[in-house]
């Protein structure tokens, strides 16, 4: 996917919830790019250079684990929301 | 059919780029392929409206800072990936096999420090060794390492490549600011001490800044090198 079409599809697929700026999506990118976890092809699309970003072995493995982060975090607090009392 | 940006449009975006201080190439594609596809989107709902119209209003979405924030946070990207790499490069020296080149480097510095008699000629003799691997990297080897692009064009990539090298430079003078401690320490008559203990640090890290100094130099423009010639194989010369 490139730049533009990442921040269409996450409004997207969110309905709107979730809106990505430009401001905070390219330093993101250039971030997950310089860690190795995205690769970058270029394309001539409509007389200008496309970036497109892939998804790395080492970006789907980062996605998992973080995704298990996240699941145990939300998991502890809704224990501590929620605390079965003895 | 909708409407699509033009050559000319897009030539103006690039110039808007400009504008915004972003001059570098890898940088500028990014951004006025973004520009083109708001501007098309734009278009897709009010085809009417002028060009400079829909650019005045996808420029509202970057804010007016927008340009500026994005660039500097790919420079200090581009700074971390340059020191990712040369800490891979630098561990490999502290591993099984090449631990044993490091090693050697040292006791053979050790070896000199414990012999000399005065100390200031082994700075005498770092000082030279540097300017020796300074010659030979201008004549033989920067020009290996060189990336010359096409039309002088201007890559962030290759240019906070050139920052990240003077502030390596650095570790050049680390000579002259050992010479000038010892001085001062002489001046105090304190001398050397002959201990192994305190003298193996020293002569680690200086085969250590070394080490660093050949990767800045010759490693670093190397990787940097493929990677740009993977990405913008039609701009490497």
């Amino acid at each position: 996917m490139y730049g533009y079409q990442i921040t269409r599809e996450v409004e997207k697929i969110t309905n709107g919830q979730l809106k990505v700026t430009e401001g905070a999506l390219y330093p993101t990118l250039h971030k997950l790019e310089a860690k190795g976890l995205l690769s970058v092809e270029m394309a001539k699309v409509n007389n200008r250079v496309r970036k497109y970003y892939f998804i790395t072995e080492k970006g789907k493995k980062e996605t998992a684990n973080l995704l298990n982060e996240m699941k145990s975090f939300i998991s502890n607090m809704e224990v501590l929301i929620n605390p079965k009392l003895a | 059919m909708n409407r699509t940006i033009t050559q000319e449009e897009t030539d103006h975006l690039f110039k808007v780029c400009e504008n915004h201080d972003v001059s570098q190439y890898d940088l500028q594609i990014e951004l006025v392929d973004h520009l083109a596809s708001l501007i098309e989107q734009h278009w897709e709902e009010k085809p009417e409206d002028p060009f400079k119209y829909a650019l005045y209003k996808a420029l509202q979405k970057f804010g007016p800072s927008g340009f500026q924030q994005i660039k500097e946070q790919k420079q200090k990207e581009l700074v971390r990936k340059y020191h990712r790499t040369l800490w891979s490069y630098l561990l490999e020296f502290y591993r099984w096999p090449k631990m044993l080149l490091t090693l050697a480097l040292s006791f053979g510095t050790l070896l000199l420090l414990q012999n000399i008699s005065e100390i200031h000629w082994l700075f005498v003799f770092y000082a030279a060794l540097i300017c020796t691997g300074a010659v030979i990297y201008d004549v033989r080897h920067k020009a290996k390492n060189r990336i010359e692009t096409r039309n002088g064009t201007s890559f962030m990539l290759l240019n906070q490549l050139k920052q990240v090298q003077s502030s390596a430079m650095i570790l050049c003078n680390l000579p002259t600011v050992s010479y000038l401690i010892f001085t001062m320490l002489r001046s105090f008559d304190i001398s050397l001490p002959n201990n192994n203990l305190v003298l193996f640090p020293i002569a680690l890290l200086i085969t250590s800044s070394l080490i660093v100094l050949f990767g800045y130099f010759f490693y670093i423009p190397q990787k940097i090198k493929e990677h740009f010639i993977q990405q913008f194989p039609e701009f490497a010369k």
